[in-house]
């Protein structure tokens, strides 16, 4: 059985659907790549199965982990899992720390909530993580505010503060978005070691396929509040079947080839408040005709072992002669 | 050939920390920069945040004045900033920012506001609606959205209103910082497009600030790599890409993610970018250079050329005169 297991996962805000029935599989220390464009639902899925979404949206479907259901379930319920078995990281650490207290206090909250470490111990654990994550004089550095710190430096922070609770899960929501080049590296870097080290499971949300690509097991393309793909990398990334999977790819500069005009995907992501009718791209892909227009295409598995809703994926020949 | 924009010993330095006993710290955000642009040319500045790429930006368009050293255009000294003459030459230059929604005004039609520069520079006034109807369908907006307003439109479609506003006033020189890095993916192939057109079509000639090699590489034909406010390599497009000679380029070129490539291979820059407000002594690399030897601390390299190509670099000087 999976670790987590998310079944017809839907989220509406104010009436708006704006996750149309997500089924997502994590298996214990393997790690997920979550790809799509701004408001494809990519980020909304585990805010929702954390329960952190505000007020307004309405969840509906199952997240269970380990079998224990997490939609409607107490907050208390909720609570023992959030951050102690499944903790999240965002795209900007310094809106995530809090400016007016030292590091070294708001990573001991973490082990005094979710592993009972209080005082010295607390603290001996902290700099322990803060080593971990490869913060320079951990020991010293421990009482310094996050203003004192760089924004690659936040981000270790944040990942030590994630690690306190030792998840057995970590969600990555754009780790490295907002980093420098170089930093980015060192981020990936990082994420992919204690992956190694812990055995924990990861999701890691991203627009960014090469950083997906070079860090998870398999990836789940997503497009406006669907799953339109998912497969294992290597096949993904050779040959993707999904006419927006292949957009994508197309779109992101070649360093190594000509430089030549992009090829961007025409169009823009659907507004959530009006869907076009049957396949939500299907205004945009070259490969649509009237039926795209009408049905709606389920998510089917294919002879690759990844799965594809779309009624004319990209046939396997002329998928070889592109990348030929 | 006079190039079309050229500075000389560029230096931007900032009073920061100024406390009533202690003595003020000078940043030097630009510290030096020799570079030209040839007409219809784009060239590349690339960087991490604080190598003083926006900076420079800012003072290529007269924004801000240097500290020391001069921008000169088409070879003549830039007019102080606020001056009639400054103003006159401002409709031949324009900035295009990352974020659109902050560059536009949320309670004015995207018509209104396209037609604002013409208005200003007194341009086409009899003619406006005619010319803003053509800047429109040149940068790829139907018509109908002139009555529309800012949050009414995509990112890519706000982003689309900046250029076209950045047009009216027919520049012939655009400084672009971050353009399309607040885009998403599909989106940003479309804008890269339209500013390569403007370049292939009306020749304009452009400035393109980003953290983003993959799209430098696409859209720029020469590339400069700035690091703590210097040049520290500076090729053409092809060449600094495919054969990097500072170790810093290489290492940026290296950390570029690379669809199927995984993790190996790749140079990990040890440390964070240095303040700089505490420049390292000597090449300001040397202490995350995995090529440094001692005397990289002690002497600043000269920007020369190697093998086609600008690079400051004492190894590599050495390796040339051995």
């Amino acid at each position: 059985m999976a670790f987590v297991s998310i079944r017809d996962l839907r989220v509406a805000f104010s009436g708006v659907p704006v996750l149309h029935g997500i089924d997502l599989d994590i298996a214990r220390g393997e790690a997920v790549g979550l790809v799509g464009e701004s408001g494809c639902g990519k980020s909304v899925t585990w805010l929702a199965a954390l329960g952190l979404l505000p007020g307004k949206a309405r969840v509906t479907g199952s997240v269970t982990l380990d079998g224990e259901e997490l939609i409607g379930a107490s907050r208390r319920a909720v609570e023992k899992v959030r951050g102690a078995r499944i903790a999240m990281i965002f795209q900007d650490p310094s809106s995530s720390l809090n400016p007016v207290h030292r590091i070294g206090r708001q990573i001991g909250e973490s082990l005094a909530l979710h592993r009972g470490l209080r005082g010295a111990a607390a603290r001996a654990e902290a700099i322990r993580l803060l080593d971990m994550v490869g913060i320079p004089s951990a020991a010293k550095r421990i009482d310094l505010y996050p203003h004192e710190f760089s924004g690659g430096q936040c981000q270790r922070i944040m990942i030590a503060m994630a690690l306190a609770g030792q998840p057995d899960l970590l969600i990555a929501d754009e780790p490295t978005t907002a980093l420098d080049a170089t930093i980015q590296a060192q981020i990936l870097d990082l994420l992919a070691r204690l992956r190694h080290e812990t055995g924990m499971a990861m999701v890691f949300i991203s627009h960014d396929l090469g950083a997906v690509s070079s860090i998870c097991d398999r990836a789940t393309v997503m497009y406006a509040g669907r799953i339109v793909e998912r497969a294992e990398i290597g096949a993904l990334f050779r040959a993707p079947m999904h006419p927006y999977t292949r957009g994508l790819f197309d779109a992101i500069p070649d360093l190594d080839a000509e430089r030549a005009r992009l090829a961007p995907i025409e169009g823009t992501v659907p507004d959530p408040k009006a869907l076009p009718a049957g396949c939500a791209f299907s205004p945009r892909c070259v490969r649509a005709n009237g039926f795209c227009r009408m049905e709606e295409p389920d998510l089917k598995p294919q002879p690759n072992g990844g799965e594809v809703a779309c009624f004319y994926p990209i046939p396997a020949p002329q998928r070889e002669e592109a990348f030929a | 050939m006079t190039p079309l924009l050229q500075t000389r010993g560029l230096v931007q330095r900032y009073v920061t920390g100024k406390s009533l006993f202690g003595e003020a710290d000078t940043v030097r955000a630009v510290d030096g920069i020799d570079l030209s642009v040839r007409e219809g040319e784009i060239l590349g500045i690339v960087g991490e945040s604080g190598s003083g790429k926006s900076t420079l930006g800012r003072m290529l368009l007269g924004l801000e004045v240097p500290h020391q050293g001069e921008v000169l255009w088409q070879g003549r000294p830039m007019p102080s900033p606020r001056t009639a003459a400054w103003r006159e030459l401002r409709a031949q230059m324009q900035l295009i920012f990352q974020d659109p929604l902050a560059a536009l005004d949320r309670r004015m039609t995207i018509g209104a506001q396209i037609a604002e520069p013409l208005e200003i520079h007194d341009i086409d006034r009899a003619n406006a609606a005619d010319r803003v109807a053509e800047l429109m369908d040149r940068v790829g907006l139907r018509p109908d959205q002139a009555r529309s307003y800012p949050h009414e439109l995509s990112g890519g479609q706000r982003q689309r209103v900046v250029i076209a506003r950045a047009l009216a006033s027919r520049p012939r020189f655009l400084v672009c910082d971050e353009p399309v890095s607040a885009l998403d993916v599909s989106i940003q192939a479309q804008v890269v497009n339209l500013l390569r057109d403007l370049q292939e079509r009306d020749g304009l000639t452009m400035v393109f600030i980003s953290h983003d090699l993959k799209v430098v590489r696409n859209i720029c034909d020469r590339v400069a790599v700035m690091y703590l406010g210097r040049v520290v390599e500076e090729a053409l497009s092809d060449r600094i890409f495919s054969d990097p000679r500072h170790p810093y380029t290489q290492a940026l070129v290296s950390s570029i993610p690379k669809v199927g490539q995984g993790l190996e291979g790749r140079i990990i820059l040890p440390g964070e970018p240095p303040n700089p407000a505490c420049r390292p002594s000597g090449c300001a690399f040397h202490p995350r250079c995995r090529a440094a030897v001692t005397a990289c601390a002690a002497t600043e390299p000269a920007l020369e050329h190697h093998d086609g190509r600008l690079a400051a670099c004492l190894c590599l000087s050495e390796r040339e005169a051995a």
